[in-house]
């Protein structure tokens, strides 16, 4: 009842505001003669009576909005009156409204440009996906691991699947996704193909979108059907979504697979990035992801991953503790009896497909809390910016609460000026968001299907979040301070004095922001170091300038004779290429697959087979095309890699060392293989090339001539690498050299052709410093600017207000240089205070990101040092035209002024 | 001039309901009722009694309109409701109690 009085009250008063309005002058008329009427009644004029009345009632005016106040609805009303009012009087002053607008977009998107990243990353579930909190990746792990050792094997896959309560369905599945070629000649393509087991669907609880997954008959041992699933995006972008599609064949390699069935749009199942087609375990593994014949039965190797789907209600410790017994049971052999104390350790799939992207989570934690760093410096720039026009606006304040305005009308009306201020932002950064997703996404992380569209509901969720912090923390504490105004001082004083409470606060706001921009400043620099570190290691080949060249050529059954002879037609092609200075035929190339190998001296035992020597095998002029330097010696020439021709070798430095530890491994024979192989002398030191990792010391490689590689099984010899070295931009040569292989022999698979650099392993081992660098150095560059507009603001700010005493300095005899110099010496002060702070608390939170650097201290001086002088001149530059306003004050004029 | 008693929280409602519920007044004859009920300690102004009338009136405690005061002049004459009557009963016991437990208190020993 009350309420429907309530709300027939405040329809009233928001619909018929005319007619209420029109009510209240009425009754405060009424009032007022009624109250005359008895003045005159008492014997007063007419016109004294009127005038007593209304003193009596003490303004009505006030009257009126007092009452109004008690109005229903009233709230609403005043906000859209001060929403407007804040909106005119923000138009008028448009410099002001767009440095703000653009300060704080830049702030909220830096932050949901992040929050998306890592929302993306590591807390959407993967599409489609039923219940994937129960799925989870198996690994070995001592106890201190954090992941473990992530790969196993067939034979464990089996007698899981067969004996694991714990879990509903088991799967295996490929390490990775992995190119395969599909179609030849002009057509050809190469594909990323998944194999898994028949049960990863299941397992996964997906349902197709068209047709069907694979049936346990097609994934059968030994050898499954030639079957294949497709996703969405292969069905549109093969087959233009022809809804015949299923039945149709792929030639993958040199078999036919039948297509079953088509996945739901977006789904990648375990992996995070893009997969084209899921082909059955029993029908891919060989030879796509191994040559071993015995891959069924061998429990050594470990190549693949294992998913399980863990029955609801059980914990995963205890399925884990499950499988151990299981497999404790079912394996005493070499690979359980090295296992070295590991034990199976169940990861959900959420933590396990972030795992191998290369960015750590540390990493995404510690740009989050950058870019709330970088929050908290636009909050800080916004307030005291905020707070220097509150102050100017001071006589009008304080002229509103002469008037009887309410302090916290006016607190009020500020915040709403600052909530306008960053709801308009929040609409631009939003634009910027997007614009810098789509940057991170194509530079950093092209590799990743990404779940979610860039702006989704969270996203805004989250930057609306961003709005209101920004909107109450800048705001507020402006508007406490500039209507704390007492009365007298601000109206008699003008915009001159009565403000160093004020002042402290905006100085402390500034000293803040320097500290914050010192901190992210020095984060930048150390990153930017690591990068630089790591991208200048002596890698012993060139990542930027080399292109190599590969094509599954063992996928087609040729012979190792005959992938040998139309890789090197291919290379004559590739060497006849104008632009390409260097080029040469390799059995493998850094950062790609490795082969250990045997090498001992004549009449002794072999080195001991620690990490290497690994042994590759590579034609003339491999070295140059890598641009690894010659330490002693020659590379291999045409003459030598022939199966007549002296038995020559090739050692690294590391390798040169061991073997002839006290003078020069010239002319020494080794011997490579079995005991029984000949002797080769060696006639050539090469530098330590990289093996796979960037960071890890190389180990010993020893290099033989592709032609008398009679210590390798054929089988091995599948595959061949071409590598080139172009004269001029690496990027320019990619498709003429592709065509060039391509064209060497008719109704061959399509060739890959990339820089190293570009290998995906080499991006992933790259992609934290990079991101880092990237990251930090915008937060950085942003912060930067910000700083010295919060100082330059200051400063400025401080010299108009005290225009007057600098003119009784200048009229005492005070030089220029004097007061140059006091101006400049507070912008130093508020400086260096900040910058002393933010160094102080960088120092010392070093810890934080010392694992994620790479051959630089946390508290590098270099680093330090650069980002202090950064800051200092910062505070110079800031003062610059502060001191030419100090300088053109006239004495006489402000003297005279007010 | 009789002395001013600065109002207690909330006592201004009550005081408006309780001059009230004799019969209809207008604003000025609340005010009125008000000074001469308590002897002159409480003199309302305009400025607190038209945000409590209308607030009052919102809360459906007081009902308004329009009619001739006693020298033909229209003014806006308010009456106590219903739910006003009920309420007025309500907060005078809640008075009294209030006003019992703090005589108690103060004159114990």
């Amino acid at each position: 009842m009350r309420f429907l009085n309530w709300l027939r009250s405040l329809w009233a008063n928001l619909a018929h505001r005319g007619r209420v309005e029109e009510s209240l002058d009425d009754e405060l008329r009424a009032y007022r003669d009624l109250l005359a009427a008895d003045y005159e009644r008492r014997g007063l004029s007419p016109s004294e009576a009127g005038r007593a009345a209304l003193i009596d009632i003490g303004g009505l005016a006030q009257v009126k909005e007092n009452t109004r106040e008690a109005w229903a609805g009233n709230a609403i009303l005043s906000a859209n009156r001060e929403l407007r009012y804040s909106w005119r009087s923000l138009l008028r002053s448009p410099a002001f409204l767009i440095t703000v607008v653009l300060i704080i977009a830049l702030g909220i998107s830096a932050n949901a440009t992040i929050f998306g990243v890592i929302d993306d990353l590591l807390f959407r579930p993967p599409v489609h996906v039923r219940d994937p909190e129960r799925v989870v990746l198996l690994s070995m792990a001592a106890p201190k691991d954090r992941v473990g050792q992530q790969t196993l094997n067939f034979p464990v896959y089996r007698t899981l699947r067969g004996e694991w309560r714990s879990a509903e369905f088991v799967a295996i599945a490929a390490f990775s996704t992995m190119e395969v070629p599909v179609g030849r000649g002009l057509a050809a393509e190469n594909v990323l193909a998944f194999p898994v087991s028949a049960s990863y669907f299941r397992m996964l609880g997906v349902e197709p979108e068209r047709g069907r997954f694979f049936t346990d008959d097609e994934d059968a041992e030994p050898n499954g059907v030639p079957v294949a699933v497709i996703s969405d995006g292969f069905w549109t972008r093969h087959f233009a979504r022809d809804a015949e599609v299923l039945g149709k064949s792929l030639e993958i390699g040199n078999r036919r697979f039948t297509v079953v069935g088509v996945a739901p749009n977006g789904f990648t199942g375990t992996e995070l990035g893009r997969v084209d087609l899921w082909l059955p375990m029993t029908a891919a593994m060989r030879p796509f992801v191994s040559d071993n014949p015995n891959w069924q039965r061998e429990a050594m190797g470990t190549y693949a991953h294992l998913f399980a789907r863990v029955r609801p209600g059980i914990p995963l410790a205890d399925a884990a503790r499950e499988a151990e017994r299981i497999l404790a049971a079912a394996y005493s052999d070499a690979w359980w009896g090295a296992r070295n104390g590991r034990t199976p350790k169940l990861i959900p799939l959420r933590v396990a497909r972030s795992m191998n992207l290369g960015t750590e989570n540390e990493l995404l934690t510690l740009l989050a809390a950058m870019a709330l760093i970088v929050l908290l410096i636009v909050i800080a720039n916004v307030a005291s910016l905020l707070l220097a026009r509150a102050l100017r606006r001071r006589r009008e304040i304080a002229v509103r609460l002469a008037l009887g305005a309410s302090r916290a009308q006016l607190v009020r009306l500020l915040l709403v000026e600052s909530l306008l201020l960053s709801v308009g932002s929040g609409v631009v950064a939003v634009f910027v968001t997007y614009w810098c997703s789509q940057a991170i996404r194509g530079l950093l992380f092209g590799d990743v299907s990404w779940t979610s569209t860039i702006v989704n509901y969270r996203l805004l969720g989250f930057s609306a979040l961003a709005v209101l912090v920004v909107a109450i923390f800048a705001g507020l504490l402006p508007a406490l301070e500039s209507t704390r105004a007492e009365l007298t001082t601000a109206l008699k004083a003008g915009a001159r004095e009565g403000g160093g409470q004020r002042r402290r606060s905006r100085r402390t706001l500034i000293v803040a922001q320097v500290a914050l921009t010192t901190m992210l400043l020095a984060g930048a620099g150390l990153f930017l170091r690591s990068l630089r570190n790591v991208s200048a290691l002596k890698l012993g080949v060139d990542t930027g300038r080399v292109l190599y060249g590969s094509m599954y050529l063992g996928a087609f059954d040729k012979r190792p004779d005959e992938v040998e002879r139309v890789t090197r037609v291919q290379l004559a092609q590739v060497r006849a290429l104008p632009g390409i200075a260097y080029a040469a035929v390799a059995l493998t190339i850094p950062f790609g697959p490795s082969w250990g190998a045997d090498v001992r001296l004549p009449g002794g035992d072999s080195l001991p087979r620690g990490d290497g020597p690994y042994l590759n095998l590579v034609g003339s002029g491999y070295f140059a095309s890598l641009g690894a330097r010659m330490l002693e010696g020659r590379e291999f020439t045409d003459a030598d890699d022939n199966r007549s021709s002296a038995r020559v070798v090739v050692v690294s430095a590391s390798l040169a060392r061991r073997v002839s530890p006290y003078r020069s491994a010239l002319g020494r024979c080794i011997i490579v293989g079995e005991k029984g192989a000949p002797c080769a002398s060696i006639i050539g030191v090469v530098e330590d090339v990289r093996r796979q990792d960037l960071l890890d010391e190389a180990p010993p490689m020893v290099y033989l001539p592709l032609a008398q590689a009679q210590v390798l099984p054929a089988s091995w010899r599948s595959e061949l690498y071409l590598i080139a070295r172009p004269a001029g931009d690496a990027r320019a040569m990619i498709e003429p050299m592709r065509r060039a292989m391509q064209s060497a022999v008719p109704g061959l698979p399509r060739a890959t052709v990339q820089r190293i650099a570009d290998m995906p392993s080499v991006v992933m081992q790259l992609r934290q410093w990079r991101l880092g660098t990237v990251l930090f150095g915008s937060f950085g560059v942003l912060a930067l600017v910000l700083a010295a507009v919060g100082l330059f603001g200051l400063i400025s700010y401080d010299v108009a207000s005290r225009v007057h005493e600098i003119g009784v300095r200048m009229a005492l005899g005070a030089r220029g240089t004097e007061v140059a110099g006091m101006v400049v010496r507070q912008a130093l002060t508020v400086d260096a205070i900040g910058v002393v702070a933010g160094a102080a608390v960088a120092i010392i939170a070093e810890r934080l990101i010392a694992s994620l650097l790479y051959g630089v201290s946390g508290h590098d001086p270099m680093v330090f040092g650069g980002v202090i002088a950064t800051m200092l001149i910062v505070g110079v530059a800031a003062s610059v035209v502060p001191v030419i306003q100090a300088l053109s004050i006239d004495a006489l004029e402000a003297l005279r002024s007010d | 001039m009789a002395r001013h008693t600065p109002l207690l929280q909330g006592t201004l409602d009550l005081l408006i309901l309780k001059a009230l519920s004799l019969q209809p007044l207008h604003g000025l004859g609340v005010s009125r009722r008000i000074e001469q009920m308590t002897k002159g300690a409480y003199v309302v102004r305009p400025g607190s009694l038209f945000p409590a009338l209308h607030r009052l009136e919102e809360q459906g405690w007081l009902a308004a309109a329009w009619g001739d005061s006693e020298n033909n002049r229209r003014a806006k004459f308010y009456r106590l409701t219903a739910a006003g009557k009920r309420q007025l009963s309500a907060e005078t016991d809640e008075w009294h109690r209030v006003s019992l437990a703090m005589r108690a208190a103060l004159e114990s020993t």
